[in-house]
């Protein structure tokens, strides 16, 4: 899957203020590569990648998925995308602290129905298999390192093998040693699978692994 | 415990104990509820009330004595004359015998002797006895209101050492004649004082009395009218009509005073609940967030809200009519005790099971409401707020 933001551009708004955050932003993202938007904080990294995931509105410009017009469909085929094609990681990983491993990495897709249990049972096995936390399997959230939380949320956001996976600061709170596990799983699964990998990050840890640089 | 269902708790009840505190609450209220129309369910069954009392005008010094109220001689026939036949009217000697206070609800007991004629022990005495029999024709035979029956310390077939007679006042003579033959239930609250033997049996025995008390029971309003008016212009020609007690309105309206108490702590009930769910609701927004980012549209997580809610409200339903069930068999038991005979006044029914089931879908529908637009306004990206 490509995508193609074209002027894209966002407001927030303090008051009546209006602070413009992204300002004209093109670019087009293909599928198969690693792409890292990148700058200090406050730079808009974040909402960059919220508006590609299709999570916030632009407020000009125009976002394809695919040469379709996404930026324009209404709330509910944007909520199919999401479901179906899109993976996100966040920062503080988002995982329910009362769900333990298996039920975050399942819960979205069972709830939309994406997968039957029985599947996104089998294809959780796998993932976690593949990312070394199988033996947390039954632990919830607070029994686990920032790492391995980490970890889930990239297991949880890869289960319905969507094309496009986002990241927010993935690394932002990880040591070296867990930093290298996600760095070389994103790799692998990126280029193994042909999905396209979007990263916003402050760190240089997946630079060597990026396709191209975006600089805000 | 499904995903689902899992996702709902971890959403509105972070903590465990949350959701049991919830829950109890829930039940809490509908337990509340039961009882308070498990009450008035039991007023409503209370229809041998009359609805017009008259009684004899009170001696000038206001004290209460023996013979209770002054005679009104043939105010009953003339009342009997003018009205039409669907207006019962009976006519009742009445005399005290003491005054107290009941020591459960700490309201006035007037235990009374009441002469009353066959007529109405068949129309209305004779079919609200809880124990024992009623009385045989021609025998020194006495009914007795369960209050009565507990303040002499009585038992069926116990011969009543108490002045019992319809005479002006009462003599030693008077005392050990009756026996107790049965006693009444408590359905016929108004008359749980009250000592009722056969008017025809004593006129027999000692001559011709009069009455100082008439009954009367009517069927609509229309005659109720009637009646009154009719009884406020005999009062003007008849100095000895004494006060005129109406228990119709209050009667007539116990079913609309259930449905008004019922439905105002079912509000109230309903404000508390939906406080209690928008405090529960509050730092939801990223949790829904996340949601809404894995792709849960607002017509699924709103169907996992209220499959969720529909089961909180549904077990909460079931411990309330559980817990209902345990305190009505406790009170029955503890009123048994009192008595000194089985009683069961409170009544778990199909209509608390009703009462209940409105109450859960009216919680639900405000709660599903609530949920729709908590859902609604949240947007996806308030996944990506940050935890400080």
């Amino acid at each position: 899957m490509i995508i193609k933001a074209e002027n894209i551009k966002k407001c927030y708004y303090t008051g009546k203020e209006a602070h413009l955050v992204i300002d004209d932003f093109s670019y087009t993202f293909e599928e198969g590569k690693i792409y890292l938007i990148k700058g200090l904080s406050g730079k808009g990294k974040t909402t960059l990648l919220s508006l590609l995931a299709l999570l916030d509105d632009i407020d000009g410009g125009k976002i394809y998925y695919d040469n379709e017009l996404i930026s324009n469909a209404n709330m509910d085929k944007k909520c199919v995308l999401r479901s179906k094609e899109i993976g996100i990681v966040f920062q503080d990983y988002g995982l329910l602290q009362e769900l333990n491993v298996i039920e975050n990495i399942i819960l979205g897709d069972i709830i939309t129905g994406n997968l039957s249990e029985v599947e996104a049972l089998e294809r959780s096995d796998q993932i976690i298999n593949m990312l070394q936390i199988s033996d947390k399997k039954n632990c919830y959230p607070n029994e686990m390192s920032g790492g391995q939380q980490q970890r889930v949320g990239i297991a949880r956001a890869i289960l319905k093998n969507p094309k496009i996976v986002f990241l927010d600061e993935p690394t932002s709170s990880l040591d070296g040693e867990n930093t290298k596990i996600i760095v070389s799983f994103i790799e692998k699964y990126c280029h193994e699978n042909k999905k396209l990998v979007i990263i916003a990050t402050h760190l240089d840890s997946f630079d060597n692994i990026a396709d191209d640089i975006i600089e805000l | 415990m499904p995903v689902k269902f899992k996702v709902f708790r971890s959403i509105l009840f972070s903590k465990k104990g949350t959701l049991y505190v919830y829950i109890m609450v829930l039940a809490f209220f509908m337990t509340f509820i039961n009882f308070k129309f498990i009450a008035s369910f039991n007023s409503m069954q209370q229809s041998d009330i009359p609805d017009i009392v008259v009684k004899g005008k009170m001696d000038e010094d206001g004290e209460l004595k023996y013979k209770y109220y002054n005679d009104m001689p043939d105010v009953s026939s003339q009342l009997r004359n003018q009205l039409n036949e669907d207006v019962k009217i009976y006519p009742v000697t009445a005399r005290s015998m003491m005054t107290d206070r009941d020591p459960l609800t700490n309201a006035t007991i007037e235990y009374t002797v009441y002469g009353v004629s066959n007529e109405f022990l068949d129309d209305v005495i004779n079919k609200n006895i809880q124990n024992g029999n009623k009385i045989e024709t021609g025998s020194h035979e006495i009914l007795m209101g369960s209050y009565a029956k507990n303040f002499y310390e009585l038992e069926i077939g116990d011969v009543v050492n108490h002045p019992v007679t319809l005479k002006k006042d009462w003599m030693e003579d008077d005392i050990g004649l009756y026996k107790l033959s049965g006693v009444l239930s408590n359905q016929l609250s108004y008359f749980k004082g009250g000592i009722f033997l056969s008017r025809e049996k004593f006129e027999k025995d000692y001559g011709k009395i009069n009455d100082n008390m008439i009954f009367i029971y009517l069927d609509d309003k229309e005659s109720f009218e009637e009646t009154l008016s009719l009884l406020q212009s005999l009062r003007m020609s008849n100095p000895s009509i004494g006060t005129i007690s109406m228990n119709y309105y209050e009667k007539h309206g116990i079913m609309q005073n259930t449905i008004l108490s019922c439905s105002f702590w079912g509000i109230m009930s309903l404000i508390v609940i939906l406080l209690l769910v928008s405090y529960l609701m509050k730092g939801t927004s990223r949790k829904i967030g996340i949601l809404k980012a894995l792709g849960i549209s607002n017509k699924i997580m709103v169907s996992v809200f209220n499959g969720g809610m529909m089961i909180v409200l549904v077990i909460s339903m079931i411990l309330a009519l559980i817990t209902t069930e345990i305190l009505t068999l406790a009170y029955n038991h503890y009123l048994s005790g009192f008595y000194g005979f089985e009683v069961e006044e409170f009544m778990l029914n199909l209509y608390c099971v009703w009462v209940d089931l409105v109450f859960i879908i009216i919680c639900f529908c405000a709660l599903s409401i609530r949920i729709y637009k908590l859902t609604r306004k949240t947007s996806p990206k308030a996944a990506m707020q940050k935890i400080n």
